[in-house]
């Protein structure tokens, strides 16, 4: 009896599990990378945006940290390994187009001049590209890879 | 059955405690973006609305003749938007840009310009990003300012110009001398319409929006 109703119960919650994990980690994607976003947006309008060119700097590590340790929670969520490295690409990229839009906002909102329309686009080109690149990838992907390890030693 | 139970919800527990922190975290994230990046894209949208009163402005006109003129401007920035967040005071720009005007082969007004001297008194950080830093500024709409065709040519050879000067993108100088343009183009506004564009006869004080 016991073995019946705990069978039908695995079952139950495997197909649970099956069913919710694509949008869970769809959200997870999202919500990391709106996480991402604002702490790259934020960083910038403080004026700390160059990170991938002064890491060595109290202001720039702190974004970057803070990537790090969102990233392992995000691998955390996310368990395994082919999620994680598929989730990390997903988040970068969005994180790379939620950061671009939000530099451009006043040009797509017609805030800007129109005098300003290509500093403005070719600014949020620049600044984006030196943010992210070298050191936001790696943050990522290490941190995602290090929250999946943990996710497996903690549960 | 119960501790089946009790064992489950626990591991539901430990299972659902990261993602709530995680979607916690992610609605507090953006919560704090919002007045930054509210702030950051009403910064350009102040710039449109900004009041200057232009305090002095003279014309040398010793080389007229050639179709040249030197003018210096003061423009003090009075209320520069109603927006709160760029209340800069009263800032004071002194520019000093030479420049000509004169036909062609084809007959076609051609201008060019000089900036030669650039000063102002009062600074203030207004924006939060840094690289958009600048004193204060403005820009104008050409559609709503009355030129003449020839007028309007050089107004958008102007433009190239100070363009031509800041490829890269740094704002400041460009909006320091739209302001310098906004105020040659008041005294090209009272120009009579195919007249001298340098005008000897140009108001000590003039009130713009």
């Amino acid at each position: 009896m016991f073995s019946q109703e705990f069978q039908a119960y695995s079952s139950q919650a495997a197909s649970d599990e099956i069913t919710w994990k694509k949008p869970r980690t769809i959200l997870v994607v999202i919500a990391w990378s709106i996480i991402s976003t604002s702490i790259m947006l934020n960083a910038f309008l403080s004026g700390s945006q160059t990170l991938g060119y002064t890491f060595w700097s109290i202001s720039t590590a702190a974004p970057l940290l803070l990537l790090f340790v969102v990233s392992v929670l995000a691998g955390v969520l996310l368990a395994d390994i082919k999620s994680i490295v598929l989730g990390v690409f997903e988040a970068l990229a969005l994180t790379i187009f939620l950061t671009y839009t939000g530099i451009a906002l006043p040009l797509l909102v017609g805030n800007a001049p129109s005098f300003y329309a290509n500093a403005i686009l070719e600014t949020a080109i620049y600044e984006v590209f030196s943010m992210f690149f070298p050191l936001i990838p790696f943050s990522f992907l290490i941190g995602a890879v290090m929250g999946g390890f943990l996710e497996d030693w903690l549960f | 059955m119960a501790i089946l139970a009790r064992s489950n919800l626990k591991m539901l527990r430990k299972q659902n405690l990261p993602a709530t922190v995680f979607f916690a975290i992610t609605i507090i994230s953006a919560a704090t973006l919002a007045v930054p990046l509210w702030n950051y894209t009403q910064y350009y949208s102040a710039l449109y609305n900004f009041n200057y009163i232009i305090q002095r402005i003279t014309i040398n006109t010793s080389q007229l003749s050639a179709h040249m003129a030197q003018i210096n401007f003061t423009l003090v920035a009075t209320n520069p938007t109603p927006y709160s967040g760029l209340q800069v005071g009263p800032a004071q720009c002194e520019i000093d840009f030479f420049g000509g005007i004169h036909l062609d082969r084809n007959g076609q007004p051609t201008t060019y310009w000089e900036l030669t001297k650039l000063y102002i008194t009062k600074t203030r950080p207004i924006c939060p990003n840094s690289n958009l830093t600048i004193p204060f500024g403005t820009t104008i709409n050409p559609d709503n300012t009355k030129l003449s065709s020839d007028q309007y040519a050089a107004f958008q050879e102007f433009i190239n110009y100070l363009t031509s000067l800041d490829p890269k993108g740094e704002i400041t100088l460009v909006l320091i001398c739209h302001l310098g343009l906004q105020s040659f183009m008041v005294s090209l506004d009272i120009a009579p319409v195919g007249g001298n564009p340098f005008m000897q006869n140009i108001p000590l004080s003039q009130s713009t929006t």
